[in-house]
């Protein structure tokens, strides 16, 4: 307690971050969320970060939290029930914001048997609750929201950080998995009630493993379906991921030869499933 | 218009990329930072034109298309800067 | 810390001390060279030396990053050049480019790994209305402001209100002068386009002279507000110093042009700051010409108001002082813009619409 009230490093994949917080939820989301993560007392950190207390007069009628990037909040404040909630977008925002040594997709990714499928976000697609399907059956994490791939060697980079989870996603991973860790929800939140799950100690302590990406699939839900793969055009899948991605457009001709190799390297297909076990044997299967 | 006689060149400095995939092409166009995403046969147009300026009647028969679709395909492209008519 | 303590000016002045820079010195570096704009600088200057596998991976991804985007920007604006070229052909009058776009387009000794957000061009008043219109038939269109604000900029500053373009997104400052007309000091923008350079490939596409970008720098620094950028826009002075200084004709005939703009002033603060901060190599001939009448007390002061309000960038770097040395530079530079009874109702007007805004997001947050 006393380390992040003076500054916790945390390693999440590539990055070191320094939290500095006194809010009890941030607290108990690291003690719960991170803890297989490692954690360093000093040394170089990508990013400092803050989660705090709105001082003033409304801090005892509704309390407010607000996330500061070295000394600088970029955010409006949030409610103090969310303060975990926000310290997560606050680190996404810490990475889309900075890491352009990488090209980052607004995706999420898997790995199994040494090969990675990516799932583009298409919001109500039911990204998230997939991703928390597969990772919770015995796929490897690599990342819910943020894929990122290295310019050198075009391999994805890990951060198996939290699944983000929304609304009815939450119930419905407790009965897949009736084990699956999930921190405090927050409620009421822009986006719905929110809820985090904890990544399996597998895919943390294999964060330092790049992956090399094979598959890039494309989920939807649809009620009663059968899961099915159909192929997806790869110049659509393309264009997809670059108007989608967080900094396509600021690599140049960089990111289009990330973007393109990529492709290049990637199966497409469309998917559609109903049942989180149908699918999640399906894809499996797939990755043999 | 007397197609014959107009010849088209590729703007200068566009520093063109081009990839293809099934039936289509994705275009990059260093010089604006945009990206196209074209059929295959434009791209193959382009491609033409990055060898040596050429008419319409010229391009249309290197890679069998409609001289009328070459030339909406010529104007657009030209319209994003890609393309221009040769002075 | 002071700012000469700062390991990220250390490095900036002396390339080779990096070898022997620990962690908690790399990461300061990082975090300041984000909170002042000069990250991307400092990577250039690795490369240019050789430098950069002495540096931690971890640093080195931040510096490329900054890298990368400072390599967008220069394309990005050499494209919008090209539009704007085109746009502005049927004006009869000279387009000139100033600041960072300038640096970019230009490739000047300022713009390796320099990001900047606006594109910012002169023109002669008298074009004023028809550059307008015709960038207007081009798809920039004026930001939307009340009529204070729109009277604000056209009757009392030196710029348009800001454009943007409709498609690309991208935003142009239109100026008419590197002063406003409200100012106490009066310059001669018709001599900086006169002496103005063609941008290599464009025939109505100019940057102004070697002289002229040093004066306009110091005159941007000293009169604006902008004090976050404050240490960024000196280390712009330090590299064109750097990179004209060399040439033994260049001395003598910025002090010349100084006081044929008028520009003086700020061009004596900018060579004392620089010189302070960033080491410029000034010859003794500027460092002592009575370029500026006042006395020694009162020049002491107004630069230490000066480094104050540029260490506003960073915590790392403010120490007691920092806020109202800001707010004290931030009312000169209002002052020197405007006569006082044009400045205390446009004070007023500020704050009133600062507290409309935050009293409307205070009504939001609580539904």
């Amino acid at each position: 307690m006393e380390r992040l009230h003076s500054g916790l490093i945390l390693e999440t994949g590539p990055f070191r971050t320094r939290i500095v917080s006194h809010t009890p939820e941030v607290l108990a989301g690291l003690d719960l969320l991170y803890s297989d993560f490692p954690v360093h007392d000093d040394g170089f950190c990508d990013f400092h970060v803050q989660v705090e207390r709105v001082q003033g007069p409304r801090r005892y009628f509704r309390p407010q939290v607000t996330f500061m990037f070295d000394g600088m909040a970029p955010f409006k404040p949030l409610p103090a029930n969310h303060a975990f909630a926000l310290l997560e977008w606050g680190l996404n925002w810490c990475i889309a914001g900075h890491a352009h040594h990488y090209l980052m997709l607004h995706a999420a990714s898997l790995e199994k048997n040494g090969r990675a499928v990516i799932l583009p976000g298409e919001p109500g697609a039911g990204k998230s609750t997939l991703t928390a399907a597969l990772t919770l059956s015995g796929f490897r994490l690599l990342s819910d929201e943020l894929t990122l791939v290295d310019r050198e060697d075009r391999l994805l980079v890990p951060l198996a950080r939290p699944v983000s989870l929304k609304n009815a996603s939450i119930d419905v991973i407790r009965s897949f998995s009736p084990r699956a860790v999930m921190g405090a929800a927050a409620h009421d939140t822009h986006k719905g009630t929110v809820s985090h799950l904890k990544p399996t100690s597998e895919s943390v302590l294999r964060a330092d493993e790049k992956a090399k990406p094979a598959l890039i699939i494309f989920p939807r839900w649809k009620a009663d379906a059968e899961a099915k793969l159909t192929h997806h055009s790869k110049a659509d899948a393309f264009m997809h991921t670059a108007n989608h991605a967080f900094n396509y457009n600021l690599l140049g001709s960089l990111g289009y030869d990330l973007n393109a190799s990529l492709i290049d390297a990637c199966e497409c297909y469309d998917f559609e499933y109903s049942q989180l076990s149908d699918a999640t044997l399906v894809l499996s299967e797939l990755m043999q | 218009m007397n197609t014959s006689v107009v010849t088209w060149r590729i703007a200068n400095n566009a520093q063109l990329r081009l990839r293809y995939w099934d039936d289509e092409c994705v275009l990059y166009h260093g010089a604006s930072g945009d990206t196209h995403r074209l059929t295959d046969l434009v791209g193959q147009m382009l491609e033409q034109l990055l060898q040596k300026p050429a008419s319409i009647p010229e391009l249309a028969a290197a890679i069998n298309l409609h001289e009328e679709d070459v030339e909406t395909a010529l104007n657009e492209l030209a319209r994003l800067g890609i393309t221009q008519r040769r002075a | 810390m002071k700012l000469t303590d700062s390991p990220l000016i250390i490095a900036l002045r002396d390339p080779g001390v990096i070898l022997r820079f620990t962690d908690a010195e790399w990461d300061l570096i990082v975090r300041q060279g984000y909170a002042t704009g000069l990250l991307g600088r400092l990577g250039a200057m690795m490369l240019k030396h050789g430098l950069k596998t002495q540096i931690p991976v971890p640093v080195w991804r931040h510096m490329e990053a900054m890298l990368t985007i400072a390599e967008k920007q220069r394309r990005a604006v050499l494209w919008e050049v090209s539009q704007l070229s085109r746009a502005l052909v049927e004006v009869n009058a000279p387009v000139m480019l100033l600041k960072g776009a300038a640096y970019a387009a230009a490739e000047l000794a300022p713009a390796a790994g320099r990001t900047f957000s606006d594109i910012d061009i002169l023109v002669p008043k008298s074009a004023l209305p028809e550059v307008e219109m015709h960038l207007m038939l081009s798809g920039w269109i004026a930001a939307r402001l009340d009529p204070y604000d729109q009277r604000y900029y056209r009757q009392w500053m030196h710029e348009l209100p800001p454009m943007t373009h409709i498609r690309r997104g991208t935003n142009l400052d239109l100026h008419h002068n590197i002063l406003p007309e409200t100012a106490r000091i009066k310059t001669r923008p018709d001599l900086i386009l006169s002496s103005a350079q063609h941008l290599a490939g464009f025939a109505n596409i100019f940057i102004p002279c070697p002289a002229d970008q040093v004066l306009h720098s110091a005159t941007h620094l000293y009169h604006e507000g902008e004090w976050e950028h404050g240490l960024r826009d000196l280390s712009d002075l330090d590299c064109l110093l750097r990179a004209y200084g060399e040439d033994s004709g260049f001395w003598a005939d910025l002090m010349a042009r100084a006081r044929e703009l008028n520009l003086a002033g700020p061009l004596s603060h900018a060579l004392s700051n620089a010189k302070a901060i960033f080491q410029t190599p000034v010859p003794d001939l500027a460092q002592h010409s009575a370029l500026y009448q006042t006395r020694t007390i009162q020049r002491r002061m107004m630069n230490s108001l000066f480094v104050a309000g540029m260490t506003s960038a960073h915590p790392s770097l403010r120490h007691p002082g920092t806020g109202l040395a800001q707010f004290l530079l931030y009312v000169r530079s209002h002052w020197l813009r405007m006569p006082m009874h044009l400045l205390i109702p446009h004070l007023l007007h500020k704050a009133i619409a600062k507290l409309r805004i935050e009293n409307s997001e205070i009504h939001r947050s609580a539904e």
